[in-house]
């Protein structure tokens, strides 16, 4: 099973070095061999959001909602289970200030690559997060289009690194680790139904590209699709 | 004018072996060039070191310095050019004092080899047609969509006009900390969300246009009718203009930029009638005419006929320069032709049905036609402006031309109890005292 790890932080969070550092964490998923990806993001002030409404492009500053737990970056883990990705990411040192939340994985049926392509190889300079409008419901697949064609394009022009859907939030669980308890939420993350649906990462030269690839991609016309510089290594 | 963070000698030594005539030609000199070449400067460095702070702070030392030699040495032959060397050379020492820096300068001589491109190097800095792009760059980048849009004003007015910190912070009435913070974050986004410096090519130059022209209008009319106590704000609106004149010699094929600037210099041209010197609001049919600035108007139509002339369909700023014209050339209120007027809001309500431009256009229909014709319309713009003084100030406005005061009164009042402190009050107060009856 393949999970998207959403590491969420408090704004006002301001951990030492030491208490914040995934370095040992990342060494030891790394040696275990369940960690497939990671990244870290630029701050939400540097985020632009792309919708597309009535074929026109509409270009915003920001997340796509502003919430106390922002993402700061994300994981991906391949695991045997739930339980594996519970424990591995009590055993991140955010859980201890901030969220992570799981998501597996839902490759979209008529992707060829079956979800073998959740991360590939290449330097990706861009986190592309397929969101929901917060409060509206999730759209019925019919209305939602294929990404194959969009996914075959950005893999002809050499901008596809890896990405996939995400299973319906309701399957969501996001992990706190609070006084040395474990803390488990089931169901989408807080009340304000941010939702992420889905994500892409790409290599786009520049943000005018990273922004003409989010608007090609059939997500902007129904929800709204937010660009993340991704924080160099 | 944007002159106040121009490098000024105020030193009163006596030593001043060129005299006082050479010292003000040097001040008038470095006057006009702050206001010409700020822009350009910070243009040229921002594409030479990528760097946007240590591109204001370079222009900023080449003008200082020059407010020492320009006096002592004679204003050079090309101060554009001489700016733009000094301010080049001002990046480099900073870069080079900056010994964390030597290592991008490496890193910017490595890329400009590998890319081969002409966005190079810390060399070869000369007026032309490349500096020329380059402001365009910059009011593009400065207005791209990706920021927001007090951010995108905010650079525009720092970069491209040169103002200070502080007078954007009181142009926009928050503290110059607040300010700082916001441009600090914006010039952090260009850089690490990468919004590239350029100028998109084609269509998606014509995509990126309307932006660039709202923050211009926005400029405008923030100096025009500003938010605060003011009724005019000179040093906005110039700067305004300015940057619209600009840019319609940027873009020259785009009608849009001369209708914006037709637009700015029409209503512009009202600026001494509009105001009382107390500070109130004169509305267009009680101006005194012969205050309107005949230079301005006639620049105003001359830029709406060059629009006219690229013969393509009209588009909100020319609509909106348009209706301007038709006041400007109207000798008297009575003479103005209200039933062209209605005819262009009839159309500028087609493309762009903001709830401002509709309760614009029923004002125009009840101009035309009469006021019971307006406020028979009033009702369809009702919901869009609920909570708004427009709307009842709007039917107050309409009963009072109808004769009916104490409708007019009642409407008053009700526009008084939506509207804050300021001219529009003192407006709205003074007619609720015509028609009362009350002085």
């Amino acid at each position: 099973m393949t999970y998207l790890m959403i590491v969420r932080v408090p704004e006002d969070a301001a951990p030492s070095p030491e208490e914040s550092s995934p370095e040992a964490w990342v060494e030891d998923v790394t040696r275990r061999g369940i960690h497939l990806a990671g990244h870290r993001l630029r701050p939400p002030s540097d985020a632009t959001c792309m919708r597309v409404r009535d074929g026109e492009a509409l270009v915003t500053h920001g997340p796509f909602v502003e919430v106390a737990e922002q993402i700061a970056g994300f994981d991906l883990l391949r695991v045997a289970d739930l339980a594996e990705a519970i424990d591995v990411a009590a055993a991140h040192p955010v859980a201890r200030f901030g969220a992570l939340e799981l998501r597996e994985l839902a490759p979209h049926e008529d992707d060829p690559a079956g979800g073998a392509n959740a991360v590939l190889d290449g330097d990706a300079t861009y986190l592309l997060l397929m969101g929901r409008e917060p409060g509206s419901p999730a759209p019925a697949v019919e209305d939602t289009g294929s990404p194959v064609a969009w996914i075959e394009e950005m893999a002809t022009r050499d901008l596809d690194r890896g990405g996939s859907p995400l299973a319906p939030p309701d399957g969501a669980v996001t992990v706190r680790v609070r006084d040395d308890q474990v803390l488990l939420t089931h169901g989408p993350f807080a009340e304000l139904a941010e939702q992420v649906d889905g994500y892409n990462l790409i290599d786009a030269a520049d943000l005018d590209v990273a922004l003409e690839v989010a608007a090609a991609h059939p997500a902007a016309r129904h929800g709204v699709i937010e660009v993340r510089p991704l924080w160099p290594f | 004018m944007a002159l106040l963070n121009a490098p000024r000698d105020d030193d009163a030594a006596p030593h001043r072996p060129a005299g006082a005539a050479a010292s003000a030609q040097a001040a008038s000199a470095l006057a006009r060039a702050f206001a010409d070449e700020w822009g350009r400067v910070v243009a040229t460095l921002v594409r030479v070191t990528g760097d946007w702070a240590l591109a204001e702070d370079a222009a900023q030392d080449a003008f200082a310095s020059a407010a020492l030699r320009w006096e002592r040495d004679g204003v050079p032959d090309r101060p554009g050019a001489w700016l733009t060397t000094t301010a080049r050379n001002a990046a480099i020492d900073r870069m080079r004092r900056d010994a964390s820096q030597q290592r991008r300068i490496r890193d910017h001589a490595v890329l400009a080899r590998d890319t081969g491109e002409a966005t190079a190097p810390l060399v070869d800095v000369e007026e032309g047609d490349e500096v020329q792009d380059d402001r365009l760059r910059l009011v593009v980048t400065c207005c791209h969509p990706a920021l927001p849009l007090d951010a995108r004003v905010a650079l525009t007015l720092r970069t491209l006009c040169g103002l200070t910190v502080e007078e954007i912070a009181r142009a926009f009435g928050t503290t110059e900390a607040a300010m700082s913070k916001r441009l600090v974050r914006a010039r952090q986004k260009i850089a690490h969300a990468r919004i590239p410096y350029r100028v998109p090519r084609g269509p998606e130059l014509g995509g990126r246009l309307p932006g660039v022209l709202a923050v211009l209008y926005l400029l405008f009319t923030e100096g025009y009718a500003p938010t605060g106590d003011a009724v005019v704000r000179d040093d906005l609106t110039g700067e305004a203009v300015r940057l619209t004149r600009v840019l319609a010699g940027l873009v020259p094929d785009e009608p849009e930029v001369h209708g914006l600037l037709a637009l700015e210099l029409l209503h512009g041209s009202r600026r001494a009638a509009r105001a009382t010197s107390g500070g109130d609001v004169v509305p267009l049919d009680e101006q005194d005419r012969s205050l309107w600035d005949a230079g301005l108007v006639g620049d105003g139509l001359a830029a709406l006929g060059t629009a006219r002339a690229l013969g393509r369909p009209a588009g909100p700023y020319v609509l909106q320069a348009e209706i301007a014209a038709c006041h400007a050339t109207a000798a008297t209120p009575a003479a103005t032709d209200t039933g062209r007027i209605a005819v262009l809001y009839d159309e500028l309500t087609r493309i762009q049905p903001t709830p401002h431009v509709r309760l614009a256009r029923v004002m125009a229909v009840a101009a035309a036609d009469g006021p019971d014709a307006g406020l028979a319309l009033l009702p369809d713009v009702a919901g869009d402006l609920a909570g708004s003084y427009l709307l009842p100030a709007a039917e107050a406005d309409l009963e009072r031309r109808t004769g009916r005061l104490e409708r007019a009164a009642d409407a008053y009042r009700r526009a008084l109890d939506l509207t804050p402190p300021g001219p529009a009050r003192r407006f709205l107060e003074r007619r609720l005292g015509e028609v009362t009856g009350v002085e």
